[in-house]
């Protein structure tokens, strides 16, 4: 065997194994997710008195095509922010609860803030 | 708490993350190529020789004349105060503001990416260049001698581009992630920082000479003038150049501390993105421990942070420090000192793939916004509409997910290759026995793979 030969069958031994532990080892961890309370089949975030998401930054993901569907909860007068889809809602004096409901239709990672005080609620991912 | 990594205060979409099947067909490619690449490669060396070729009298005449020479320089000069008075005057909205989005993602990013494909485009149009050397003529002018100046330390080299690289990349990512604050760098501290920056540059031009410390210490010629070798254009005694892709670059690591600034621009890129995915975890918890500590937070955040920046710079030269030691092994090898300056160049297509693996889709979606609503309305307060174009947007669409992956791995494949390829090129200088040369290849092989797959993994686990 010829160093040339040697290494191209090294290549695809390598390249065999790499194959083998990242596919079959993988798994689809695009499942919808969620840190979020849910209600009625629609999650909803809530936000505390301290102005944070109560659990932890929610976590949503959806397809393309899907729709984002769910309800921020505040205790206080606030503008919520959907970044990326721009999409924002005011929530009245006294506090309140808005509802998002669009379809999914740009790709990517985005974020949903309590905009008056830069507080991250959501992470949303909309995925091919 | 929040944790916001520069791109956050900037664009409102950030990339998904790798898909497994793709990071492993990548992976994949990479191996095959690199074998491939020991298998069959050229056996005479082929980019120390520029084989340069004039571009013609009339063109160089044009755009090496002094009122060109004036004109780019006045153009940096204008664009830099924009930026300064933008973030000094403008709103405090990261994303309104001209500054953050001129000076860290058109200038940043932008420079790179073209200087690679052109040359380095920045030189001409170096503010702080123009300022210094406008000085000089003055002083001449009026003194009647050239500035006297002191004799740039040879062994700081281009130690404190490096150091300055960091810093940058400090202030970009880090400074502004302050505890609990979903701000991320403010338009006002990037002026100020702007404006300090100046005041040293000049202070140190003034010291050493204009033209000696943007070859050596100021950090954005420096920076981008590396990624400019990679480029097919150039000038030689007063005449523009056509070069072979890639071949200026062979000379470009013989000053001290080259190796430092292009392991400092791999490691920068490898620590913003791995902040978002990879460290995520690891920064969180000694954060925490910090905090607990009683530390303020914000100070406790900035401290992880800066160690775990640092750590990925040790990390990144280490790895390389690593492969140049088992090139040594190879009999008839050169100095350690040699061989570590001698291959820092190929690590140059890889640091200009990590930034487009990473930045890509944030250039595409900020530019946007820097050629729409932020020329009509630099200061971003809604006063202005300099252009009709104040009300413009961002067309996040313009890009899907797939269309960002495969540049984003593409750009890792390809600075892969290039690294090899010079890799193997310069190999045959200090080898020229052909199977020693091969035989040390299998060492710089060893370092490519290794930062081409953790570049592919920390794609594959951003924003998780």
């Amino acid at each position: 065997m010829n160093t040339r030969t040697a290494l191209i069958g090294a290549g695809l031994v390598v390249v065999a194994v790499v194959l083998f532990v990242v596919l079959g080892g993988g798994s689809d961890s695009s499942s919808n997710s969620s840190s979020t309370t849910e209600t009625a089949e629609v999650p909803t975030i809530v936000v505390n008195q301290q102005g944070e998401p109560v659990g932890g930054v929610a976590d949503l993901t959806y397809k393309k095509g899907d729709r984002i569907h769910f309800e921020v909860e505040v205790p206080f007068e606030e503008e919520i922010h959907l970044h990326g889809y721009d999409v924002a809602k005011e929530v009245p004096k006294g506090g309140g609860t808005v509802t998002y409901d669009l379809p999914a239709e740009i790709e990517g990672v985005f974020e949903a803030e309590l905009e008056g005080r830069g507080e991250q609620i959501l992470e949303l991912k909309v995925e091919p | 708490m929040s944790f916001i990594p520069f791109a956050h205060a900037l664009a409102a979409r950030q990339d998904l993350p790798v898909p497994a099947w793709l990071f492993a067909w990548a992976a994949s490619i990479v191996l095959i190529v690199s074998f491939f690449a020991l298998s069959a490669a050229w056996r005479e060396p082929k980019f120390e020789d520029e084989h340069a070729r004039s571009l013609g009298e009339r063109l160089s005449a044009i755009l090496l004349s002094l009122p060109a020479q004036i004109l780019s320089g006045a153009i940096g000069v204008f664009l830099l105060g924009v930026a300064v008075y933008a973030g000094l005057e403008g709103t405090e909205a990261p994303d309104r503001n001209f500054a953050l989005t001129f000076l860290f993602v058109t200038c940043w990013l932008g420079f790179p990416f073209f200087s690679a494909i052109f040359g380095d485009l920045f030189r001409p149009f170096n503010p702080w260049r123009a300022v210094g050397r406008t000085v000089g003529a003055g002083f001449g002018a009026i003194a009647g001698q050239r500035p006297a100046h002191l004799a740039y330390p040879e062994r700081l080299g281009r130690w404190p581009a490096a150091v300055g690289l960091l810093a940058v990349v400090w202030l970009e990512v880090i400074y502004g992630a302050s505890g609990g604050v979903a701000v991320g760098l403010d338009p006002h501290a990037c002026a100020v920082a702007a404006l300090f920056y100046s005041v040293y540059t000049l202070a140190m031009m003034a010291v050493f000479g204009t033209e000696e410390w943007c070859e050596r210490g100021e950090v954005f010629s420096v920076y981008f003038g590396m990624f400019g070798r990679l480029g097919i254009f150039g000038s030689r005694d007063g005449r523009l150049q056509r070069r072979r892709p890639f071949s200026a670059a062979t000379k470009w690591a013989t000053v001290p501390g080259s190796a430092a600034l292009v392991i400092a621009s791999i490691a920068s890129t490898s620590y913003d993105g791995a902040s978002e995915g990879a460290f995520k975890d690891g920064i969180e918890s000694l954060f925490h421990r910090l905090a607990d500590t009683g530390m303020n937070l914000t100070t406790a955040l900035r401290l992880t942070d800066t160690i775990f920046m640092l750590l990925t710079f040790a990390g990144v030269g280490l790895i390389y420090l690593l492969g140049v030691r088992g090139m040594r092994t190879v009999p008839g090898a050169p100095s350690f000192a040699k061989l570590r300056t001698g291959f820092a160049h190929t690590l140059i297509p890889i640091a200009l793939a990590y930034l487009v693996a990473h930045y890509f889709s944030l250039f595409v979606f900020q530019e946007q916004a820097q050629f729409g609503y932020l020329l009509s309305d630099p200061l971003g307060n809604g006063h202005t509409d300099l252009f009709g174009t104040a009300g413009s947007g961002i067309d996040f669409k313009v890009l899907s997910a797939n269309a960002i992956w495969y540049v984003q791995v593409g750009a890792l494949v390809v600075g892969h290759v290039i690294g090899l390829m010079l890799a193997h090129d310069r190999a045959l200088v200090y080898w020229p026995n052909y199977r020693r040369a091969t035989a040390s290849q299998y060492w710089m092989l060893a370092v490519m793979v290794a930062f081409t797959c953790f570049g592919l993994y920390l794609l594959s686990v951003a924003n998780g």
